[in-house]
């Protein structure tokens, strides 16, 4: 099997390009079978299905039974493909359905979490990533175990890691679920296995080999799926070619109709909705808060974002598969650029979506809006909805209500597009949120099958019974997320900022102090993940349990700031007030600052037996 | 390895670092305080306040790590410890080798 390695690695261009223009001329396939009329259930089948066949045959391909192909993928991935792979792993069902949907209700706002969800790779990059290569781990718990001497860091982080991720990995299945729910026509507590049934087949039989693989042709499927309405919507509007550059001219004109349309007045009454995440606007568009409480909250949910990016476990060990230490860094690089060309794209559809929003719909006839074949199909799935306060036959602002979702599922069937879009777009929606639980999904199974199994309750354990091990507990810990995601605890939004929090509290400090802290020793570690970690969950309880109040208008968002602070300040205190770290782990520290040589971690691991 | 190369390599890296967070935290803080007043100034139709949101700091993010990597690569191959020519120049002769080029 890994004979085929070498070659499928050196033909990466022409077989990604030969991929991307089957896409196409599949798509074209799909147009073509809509103007005839084949029917819609057809086209959402064949989006789904073929793009689910296309992953599972890759993760087939590239299964391995090394173990280094398992967890790094032999550490030969180049650096604008882990790019890719990263973007992918990256962004989520939350990315690409929600986000355009909430810069579209909460405005100026939102923007905090593009800012965050950014603004974090520059600490990746800097910080973490390059160090993290050099030192030559398996999962992020390798490095804590290394660093802190010994395995009780390494199952702290595996605790911190598991919670986190798995807070993540639950609202990802619960967005294949959706989708699959309603491309396939059955029960959503089913369509979650479907989902993790997809999940599964790109990643048990390759590890980070076949997830990898499969992450690049994930991401090239959801960029062209978000990017091409939004350029044909914008050709359709008038706005030209490029999108995110031509809808500054309606940011002013929206500011205009908010305001002919009473938004801010006291006047201004919305209409409440029996159907469950259906509201109307009630924010203006750009128009932003500048005292200095709404300024705060700004500032310290983009740091949650950011430090939760950066201490991400599944987002770091992409970072672990590249040749080199310098890749690695310019993989940072790339990995960013192919997230920005989506989130730049998402407040351009936003804009789009609101001018058509308050320009076309609101102010029409009541009756004329029933009429409206998009608009009947969405109410019936009650994702939008009208009311009319005031009983005067006119769609008022405040009367038309959508759930935020329905600014990317929609937009496209409100412009006129044919309905192969949608099916593009759901084929989109399932390749961000596929990728993403792929990613997860493995790095929760690495920690406990490489750090927990591997090297803590039998570190004699043979490749083979390693590998076997890391499979079997993939299954378990997919089988775990999909059953809690059936329960439909909390929206997709919801649980993937707390995820960030959760690493943050926990991952942050001892990460980043392990590089650049020579000083910082096995007890305040210990003592630093488990003070920060608990404090912030507590805090996080205090708020959502207990109904308390936020402390300094930190709320359930931005819990991560109090782990962080607590962590910081618990791991500074008690590694100055303990002996300082052995001399092998200072000299390992010296090691990983320099590129040149062999791993650190061999380095360390003879001069320690 | 000798270790005052390792040190001056160490302390270019460090002083880098510095820069790189310096940028990025002015485009991911300090740019955004002043939203209100930037929103007074319009570029292509958009107030610049919520263009540096939505857009500006975003793209200044993957210039920024773009720059990074490329610095940093040179410090690494002007002190010899790059993986490229790091092993070879850095044991046999003492040179940093971007110096050559």
């Amino acid at each position: 099997m890994s004979a085929a390695a070498p070659d499928f690695q050196r033909n990466l261009n022409k077989i990604y390009g030969i991929y991307a223009g089957g896409f196409l001329a599949f798509i074209a396939l799909m147009a073509v079978l809509d103007t005839a009329g084949v029917g819609e259930t057809v086209i959402s089948y064949g989006f789904v299905g073929f793009t689910i066949f296309i992953y599972a045959a890759i993760g087939v391909v590239s299964r391995t039974a090394l173990v280094s192909q398992y967890y790094v993928a032999g550490r030969s991935v180049p650096a604008v493909y882990n790019g890719m792979a990263t973007a992918a792993d990256w962004m989520s069902g939350a990315s690409f359905v929600a986000m355009a949907g909430g810069i579209f209700f909460t405005g100026y706002g939102y923007t905090s979490l593009l800012v965050g969800w950014t603004g974090g790779y520059v600490l990746v990059a800097t910080l973490l990533a390059p160090y993290l290569r050099k030192f030559g781990a398996y999962t992020v718990p390798d490095f804590l175990g290394a660093r802190y001497g010994g395995n009780l860091a390494r199952f702290f982080g595996v605790v911190v890691l598991f919670v986190c991720s798995l807070t993540y990995v639950t609202s990802q299945i619960n967005a294949t679920g959706t989708i699959a729910s309603r491309a396939f026509g059955v029960p959503f507590e089913l369509a979650v296995f479907f989902g993790l049934a997809g999940i599964l087949m790109c990643s048990m039989l390759g590890g980070m080999r076949a997830v990898t693989w499969t992450q690049v042709a994930q991401y090239i499927v959801l960029i062209f799926a978000y990017i091409m309405p939004v350029v044909w919507l914008s050709i359709v509007w008038e706005q030209g070619f490029l999108p995110q550059l031509a809808y500054g001219g309606l940011l002013k004109d929206i500011a205009e109709l908010e305001v002919q349309h009473g938004l801010g007045t006291e006047a201004y009454e919305t209409a409440k909705s029996e159907f469950k995440g259906v509201k109307a606007i009630t924010n203006p568009h750009w128009l932003a808060k500048a005292d200095a409480v709404s300024l705060w909250k700004y500032a310290t949910l983009t740091f949650c974002l950011m430090a939760g990016t950066a201490s991400l476990p599944h987002i770091l060990m992409r970072f672990f598969t590249t040749p080199s230490v310098r890749e690695a860094r310019v993989s940072v690089a790339w990995s960013l650029l192919f997230i920005f060309l989506l989130y730049f794209t998402a407040p351009a559809l936003a804009t789009f979506a609101k001018f058509n929003f308050l320009n076309n719909l609101v102010g029409m006839e009541a009756a004329a809006l029933e009429g409206l074949n998009w608009f009947a199909r969405w109410k019936e799935v009650q994702f939008a909805d009208f009311v009319d306060l005031n009983s005067d036959g006119i769609v008022g602002m405040g009367e038309l209500m959508i759930r935020a979702d329905v600014v990317v599922l929609a937009t496209p069937e409100m412009a006129g597009l044919p309905y192969w879009v949608s099916g593009l777009v759901a084929a989109g929606g399932l390749a961000a949120a596929l990728s993403t639980a792929d990613g997860l999904l493995l790095a929760i199974a690495n920690a406990l099958s490489h750090d927990v199994y591997g090297k803590i309750i039998n570190p004699q354990a043979s490749a083979q019974l390693r590998l076997v091990v890391a499979r079997v507990i993939l299954i378990g810990v997919g089988i775990l997320g999909a059953s809690i995601a059936a329960l439909r605890l909390t929206g997709i939004l919801g649980g993937v900022i707390w995820a960030f929090s959760f690493a943050a509290s926990g991952l942050f400090v001892p990460l980043v102090l392990g590089v650049w802290w020579k000083r910082a020793n096995r007890a305040g570690a210990l003592a630093g993940i488990a003070a920060g970690f608990i404090s912030g969950s507590f805090y996080l309880y205090y708020l959502r349990g207990m109904g308390g109040e936020p402390i300094l208008y930190l709320d359930h968002l931005r819990f991560g700031i109090v782990g962080m602070v607590v962590c910081f300040v618990v791991m500074v205190a008690v590694s100055l007030m303990t002996a300082e770290p052995e001399k092998e782990i200072q000299d390992m520290v010296d090691d990983i600052r320099y590129p040149v040589g062999e791993p650190s971690v061999k380095k360390y691991l003879r001069a320690h037996e | 390895m000798d270790k005052e190369i390792l040190d001056k390599h160490w302390q270019s890296s460090r002083r880098l670092l510095w820069k790189v967070l310096a940028a990025w935290f002015f485009f991911a803080y300090v740019i955004h305080l002043f939203v209100g007043a930037l929103n007074e100034a319009t570029v292509g139709g958009f107030p610049l306040g919520y263009y540096f949101a939505a857009q500006g700091s975003l793209f200044a993010f993957v210039v920024i790590i773009f720059c990074f990597a490329r610095a940093q690569e040179k410090i690494d191959t002007a002190h010899g410890v790059d993986e490229e020519t790091g092993g070879a120049a850095a044991t046999v002769t003492k040179t940093p080798a971007g110096e050559n080029q």
